[in-house]
């Protein structure tokens, strides 16, 4: 399992986990085995930090481009938490703290599912819609 | 540390008034403060600031530009542009640059080669400098350029450095205008957003709005109703606080005495501190200041 | 267009409403080889592939340049369209014809109506046409007044409005377009100095008249045809008037 962790920085294990999915400047990427033990882990930029519009639309792209099935981050934006629930990704959020103990934290079931969509008005809205298209993926 | 955005939806509903005259009430809380209103920034003005500490160039712009060594004049970029931002001058296309998004379809069509998207050109300033109600940054676009979210992101994250080097305590942000990216971005991460509108459709429409986004980001909303006895009978937003279970901290009436605490380069409350939208600010500012450790 | 109220002031309603769109792409799958060069040449990034998958599009981040389109190789963008907003046609009386846009809400890009509306009164072929622009100088704005004899730029005498109309003479700078100034509420200047060298054909002082004629929702020259707002704007119309023929 691919865990992927929205970083302020590029210090992996140690970073803390960053408050905005779609304009944190790093992606930490860690791979758990079957016995939930520790087998990589890797940083990688996001492009959606430097984005001038349609961060969270990059920053998701690049999340499932590494094969990511579970995504953390202290929140996500409209654009970004559509694409990742339209790649079938689980979706979490965390307060601020260091990325083991958030990766430890969601092995043990303690982090809460994004609801991503909040209470807002019950019309148009980034974001809300379902998917375009409609074709296969 | 606590985040306030004060947020409207389109601008001109009284936000900068606002925002500078909480700054100026709620600065003994160590604050401090980002104009992320860089279509109109104007609390550098209502605060008199006119000199920086430190100014950086924001590159972000995209044009296309033609070279017209290669170009065979079959005005095909002409054709295809939606934004006709193309013109024939002298026989030759010419790109209009105050129209153009760079979005490059003329790149892609043009048979010689001949089109370059320039990217990364000058496309407004980033100034930090200091007020009298704590350090204070800002930003201004170039003529024709939109806000972006990269622009405020960049903005807000100098008043994050400046809370983790203990130099402030907590950040008051005037969003951006708009219902866009620029938005999202100056809602992302806020503790507490503020959310002025005035008692017209219009102004309803756009609260809806930026209320998604925050419920989004989970930021508590309040609501502060501009100009509320300009338009008495309607009931809108009234409607809309109670369907959503949102808070109306501050009714403030119309006030002449608005436009002239501008024209004298002060925040209201310190031009005329009893002037009755004054008053109206300075309730809602002891509401905030509870809120904030 | 985000707010127009010029037919109210002029007691016309709105005629002559046609439906205004801009360009989207629709994916045709059984054509797409997903080589990805809609997305990639995307400069919005409003269109997202997984791997393995076919491109999809987020429609709000969409700005209709067709890019992708002309990009595609095997055909496989078919055109869709977005509606944008509604254009009205409205006779006043005789002499005068409104031509009004009305942005969709919750739609950001104002640009691409702009045009349309603009259209519409291209073809309609008048004597004179008088644009309103809407704030700010991004290209809505610069749309707007584009082609224009000149331009008269409206602000109030604070530090605020100077500011605005700086940006907005700068725009017409390199439009090639010269620019008059109203100062409207001429009577806030506390200081003579803010007041750049621009020429100045009109000082609308501030008056309740206005604010009367508003809520009445009339012309102030109408309401109150001997108010001093109205003389001033009586003689700023015959100087514009001079300036045109």
């Amino acid at each position: 399992m691919k865990i992927c962790l929205a970083t302020s920085g590029g210090e992996g294990m140690k970073d803390n986990v960053s408050m905005n999915f779609g304009r944190c400047p790093y992606f930490t990427i860690v791979e758990i085995d079957e016995n939930k033990d520790l087998k990589s882990v890797r940083v990688v930029q996001n492009p959606g930090g430097s984005a001038g519009s349609g961060a969270g639309v990059q920053a998701a792209q690049t999340v499932a481009d590494n094969e990511c099935t579970v995504v953390i981050a202290g929140a996500f934006g409209p654009n970004s938490f559509q694409i990742l629930k339209a790649a079938n990704m689980d979706v979490r959020e965390c307060q601020e703290m260091k990325v083991e103990d958030a990766v430890g934290q969601y092995l043990s079931g303690k982090l809460p599912a994004s609801s991503g969509e909040g209470r807002g008005p019950g019309r148009g809205g980034q974001g809300r819609g379902k998917r375009e298209g409609g074709g296969p993926w | 540390m606590v985040e306030v955005v004060i947020a409207s939806g389109k601008g001109g509903v009284g936000k900068s008034t606002i925002s500078s005259s909480i700054s100026a009430l709620l600065s003994h809380k160590n604050i401090g403060i980002v104009d992320a209103d860089a279509e109109a920034p104007n609390l550098h003005l209502i605060f008199d600031t006119n000199s920086w500490e430190e100014e950086i160039e924001y590159k972000e712009k995209s044009v296309a530009a033609i070279d017209y060594e290669k170009c065979v004049n079959c005005s095909i970029c002409q054709e295809v542009c939606t934004y006709e931002a193309v013109e024939n001058r002298n026989g030759l296309p010419h790109i209009k640059e105050y129209i153009c998004e760079g979005c490059g379809a003329c790149k892609v069509v043009c048979p010689v080669d001949a089109v370059r998207i320039t990217k990364n050109n000058l496309s407004g300033w980033i100034r930090v400098g200091r007020t009298r109600y704590g350090p204070f940054v800002t930003s201004e676009l170039d003529v024709g350029q939109p806000n972006s979210g990269k622009l405020v992101t960049e903005e807000k994250n100098i008043a994050k450095k400046w809370v983790r080097e203990g130099k402030i305590k907590h950040i008051i942000v005037d969003s951006a205008a708009g219902i866009g990216c620029q938005v999202i971005a100056s809602m992302s991460g806020a503790t507490y957003a503020l959310l002025v509108a005035e008692p017209t459709e219009s102004s309803l429409s756009d609260l809806r709005r930026v209320f998604y986004l925050a419920e989004h980001f989970r930021t508590k909303s309040f609501i502060i109703i501009n100009k509320e006895n300009m338009n008495l009978g309607f009931n809108g937003i009234m409607k809309f606080s109670e369907e959503n279970d949102l808070e109306i901290i501050g009714k403030i009436p119309y006030d002449k005495t608005v436009a002239a605490s501008m024209t004298h380069k002060m925040p209201l409350v310190e031009y005329d501190g009893n002037s009755p939208a004054s008053r109206s600010i300075k309730e809602i500012a002891s509401f905030l200041e509870d809120l904030m450790p | 267009m985000e707010c127009p109220n010029d037919h109210i002031l002029l007691s016309s309603g709105l005629k002559g409403e046609e439906k205004s769109y801009i360009f989207r792409p629709r994916f045709n799958y059984s054509k797409c080889t997903k080589c990805s060069l809609c997305r990639d040449n995307c400069t919005e990034n409003a269109i997202v592939m997984f791997k393995e998958g076919y491109p999809f599009l987020m429609p709000t981040l969409c700005s209709g340049c067709k890019t992708c389109q002309l990009a595609c190789p095997s055909k496989a963008i078919e055109e869709d369209r977005k509606e944008i907003g509604l254009t009205y046609v409205t006779p006043v009386n005789n002499n005068l014809t409104l031509v009004t846009g009305v942005l969709k809400e919750g739609e950001e890009r104002s640009y691409p109506l702009v045009l349309n509306t603009k259209r519409r009164a291209d073809i309609m072929d008048f004597d004179l046409e008088i644009y309103d622009t809407s704030a700010g100088t991004g290209n809505h704005v610069a749309a707007a007044l584009e082609d224009s004899e000149f331009a008269l730029v409206v602000t109030e005498p604070t530090p605020l409005g100077i500011h605005d109309m700086k940006m907005i003479m700068h725009l017409l700078e390199k439009l090639n377009i010269k620019g008059y100034v109203i100062l409207n509420r001429a009577d806030l200047v506390n200081d003579e100095h803010i007041i750049p060298d621009y020429e100045i054909i009109g000082s609308i002082p501030l008056s309740d008249d206005i604010v009367q004629s508003y809520v009445r929702g009339k012309p102030v020259v109408d309401a109150f045809p001997e108010s001093d707002a109205s003389v001033e704007l009586r003689r700023i119309m015959e100087r514009v008037s001079e300036l045109l023929w």
